[in-house]
């Protein structure tokens, strides 16, 4: 998981200051939002763990990672939980998890 | 103990044919190979592997490993006799030790040596890195911090030099003082850049901007060059852009000023010229920035060397000789190209060209607006004039020209309706001042309070008292949008302020919200809630003037908010989707439920200014 949160940190910064933004603006954003996406990797993780994961459940946590990865500028991996939210194979979502 | 004939024969066709050998070699391989047998002669042993080893070919070794698996099981089979059949196992186990075993010994061996050999250059690199990263970030710093003591430095020097008090003598050396500092910042600088583009750490930041706009900081820059060396004419002359660019223009920049920098300082009498021109191809949008003079020009072979570090043409000119450097470097980062033309006594050209691959419309937020232009004679056909205009109606604005001096002040005098948000003058220079006292008389009659009057094409620096904002070149009509959104901003501080609802489950897309906001209309007041339920709470309780509403959200969704808001039969502001779901059926479906229109994930703060100006316009009409 840190990676994904290592590579969003460094892109949140370069697409947000893109507006503008000083640096002690943009802290206590990126910040939060990399917690936000902490939890929501979790909640992944959780859903997945079940021995029947809810379809609605797994593409609300999805649609919702996806568009908090968007908002932090993080939009190769959005693209991806995007997509993921249309696959009938679980073991993908399980391998993008594994992958950071 | 002896090979039979036969059995010579066998092997002998086998190296034949197996490894292409004349029959005279095989018959002398067989020899040694008996010795090796018979006799414990090892010298076949020794050649094999020193073949093994040349070779270096598994391909081969498979065919050796082969024919010596053959030959003995061949041999084994045609002896009855047990003391022959241990001694051929006791020669075969030989050939296979030093063929095989001691070369995969060997190998072992080679591979630990290697495996250290990596280790110690791996710990001298990184002990070479780390030395070199210090040495640079102890330049990097120590530039820094000279930059920032010499900032102040020449700071206080400008300070004295405006306050006057000096006179004389004393007033020449201050001169001299603020020149050496000014030396001295340039130095620090090139050598803070050339560290952070060898250290790598240049960083390349991308951005939508407006080419025209950059260019008009670029001159900024040079503005007090511009307007000492008396003997120099500064031209500019730019292409007409009705878009934005996405590029490093901070990088960008420093190549055109360290182009006009070195201008300057090799032209002594005649023109400086800055030019911008662009084409569609295939792949984007090519755009040519040079920078002509009338200087001293270059040799060829100076040519050729101007991009070396320390070169200078002239040597009694200051600097290190790092600017041309550093901007060829920065081209190459950037993915750009310079090129040089130059004749000695005639003057150089540098150009930079780069391909913007990415582009945007320029979308200029003058819609109802009404522009309004006083434009002489000689401007009114120009070709940058004209596409200005064009763009601007095509953009919604309501554009008037005047094409003489006395319709302009009888509009002025006798206007009572339809007064423009903007009026800009491009005229001859005398007009302006007699404009900007007609100016002092109209806002002294509380008239065209709410007008900003620009005053564009001065060509020359004019003390002017009540334009709004003065031009010495045509303004890019970035210029008139920054402007007018200013004037909207300053209405928004006398009273209009916004009150925004966001409705998202995610926090952190809240905050960015909240962020970007924040930085155009600082004074609208932002609501959060973080889900449908808490969302429509809160416009039980309070009128909003524009409401964002996350589509996908646990337990009230944003259509089901829409259906809710509108089931409280209570007058509803414009509400926006706020949402990444960017398919058809999605649109189709926004509209269907009532929505006003949709705002894009991620957020691009243009889109929201746009929609957040059109509600203050609506506010304010």
């Amino acid at each position: 998981m840190q990676k994904l949160l290592n590579e969003t940190k460094e892109k949140a910064y370069l697409f947000l200051r893109e507006f503008g933004f000083e640096e002690d603006e943009l802290e206590p954003v990126i910040t939060k939002g990399l917690l936000d996406l902490e939890s929501a990797i979790n909640h992944l993780s959780e859903v997945l763990e079940k021995e029947k994961p809810d379809n609605e459940e797994l593409d609300g946590v999805l649609h919702g990672l996806k568009g908090l990865l968007f908002q932090l500028g993080n939009h190769d991996a959005a693209n991806r939980a995007e997509r993921l939210r249309y696959t009938d194979n679980l073991d993908e979502i399980r391998m993008w998890l594994a992958s950071f | 103990m002896k090979l039979s004939t036969e059995q010579e024969q066998f092997f002998i066709e086998r190296i034949k044919k197996e490894f292409g050998r004349p029959e005279e070699e095989a018959a002398a391989t067989v020899e040694s190979l008996q010795k090796m047998l018979y006799e414990g002669d090892m010298q076949i042993v020794y050649y094999l592997q020193y073949r093994v080893f040349k070779e270096n070919d598994p391909a081969y070794t498979q065919k050796l490993l082969n024919f010596l698996f053959e030959g003995y099981t061949y041999l084994y089979d045609q002896t009855d006799n047990q003391e022959e059949k241990e001694k051929l196992g006791v020669g075969i186990q030989q050939l296979f030790y030093f063929l095989f075993i001691e070369r995969c010994g060997y190998a072992k061996e080679m591979e630990e040596q290697s495996l250290v050999s990596q280790h110690i250059l791996k710990s001298v690199s990184d002990r070479l890195n780390s030395v070199l990263k210090t040495q640079e970030s102890m330049i990097a710093n120590l530039s820094h911090e000279m930059r920032t003591s010499l900032n102040t430095i020449h700071g206080y020097l400008s300070i004295i030099d405006e306050s006057k008090v000096l006179r004389g003598e004393q007033k020449f050396q201050l001169k001299k003082a603020i020149h050496g500092a000014v030396s001295l910042q340039s130095l620090v600088k090139d050598i803070l850049n050339i560290t952070k583009i060898n250290s790598g750490q240049l960083e390349i930041q991308k951005s939508f901007f407006d080419m025209e706009e950059m260019l008009l900081q670029c001159i900024d820059h040079l503005s007090i060059e511009i307007k000492n060396r008396q003997r120099i004419t500064f031209e500019y002359e730019s292409m007409f852009a009705p878009f934005l660019v996405y590029g490093d223009q901070m990088h960008m920049m420093e190549i055109i000023i360290n182009f006009l920098t070195n201008a300057f300082k090799y032209t002594e009498e005649g023109f400086v010229r800055l030019k911008m021109t662009y084409k569609k191809e295939t792949k984007g949008i090519r755009a040519v920035f040079s920078v002509s003079d009338s200087g001293v020009g270059m040799t060829p072979d100076q040519v050729q060397d101007v991009f070396n570090p320390y070169s200078r043409y002239q040597k009694k000119k200051q600097g290190l000789g790092l600017g041309m450097h550093i901007t060829k470097q920065l081209s190459d980062r950037l993915g750009g190209q310079l090129e040089v033309e130059s004749e000695p006594g005639a003057g150089t050209t540098f150009s930079f060209s780069y391909l913007f691959e990415k582009t945007q419309e320029h979308q200029p937020g003058v819609q109802g607006k009404k522009i309004y232009f006083y434009i002489e004679k000689s401007m009114q056909e120009r070709t940058y004039v004209k596409e200005k205009i064009h763009f601007l109606k095509q953009h919604g604005a309501t554009v008037k020209t005047f094409k003489s001096e006395n319709s302009l002040i009888n509009f002025l005098l006798n206007a009572h309706k339809n007064i423009p948000d903007i009026l800009s003058v491009l005229s001859e220079p005398q007009n302006y001042t007699k404009i900007d006292a007609l100016i002092y008389y109209l806002r002294s009659g509380k008239r065209f309070e709410k007008t900003i009057f620009i005053a564009e094409n001065m060509r020359q620096h004019l003390s002017l008292k009540y334009f709004d904002d003065l031009y010495e070149y045509c303004a890019p009509v970035k210029i008139y949008e920054k402007l007018l959104k200013k004037e909207t901003a300053n209405k928004k501080t006398s009273g209009v302020g916004l009150s925004v609802l966001v409705v998202d489950d995610t926090e952190t897309n809240l905050d960015i919200f909240r962020l970007f906001i924040g930085k155009d209309y600082p004074n609208a007041k932002v609501d959060l809630a973080g889900g449908g339920y808490e969302g429509v709470g809160m416009c039980k309780v309070k009128q909003y003037d524009v409401i964002f509403l996350d589509l996908k959200m646990p337990g009230m969704n944003g259509f089901e908010v829409m259906r809710k808001l509108k089931e409280l039969n209570m007058t509803l502001p414009p509400i926006y989707a706020f949402t990444a779901d960017v398919y058809k059926s999605t649109y189709d479906k926004i509209f269907e439920y009532g929505f006003e229109g949709i705002l894009e994930k991620p957020l691009q703060p243009e889109h929201l200014n746009e929609i957040l100006q059109r509600i203050t316009n609506a506010e304010t009409a």
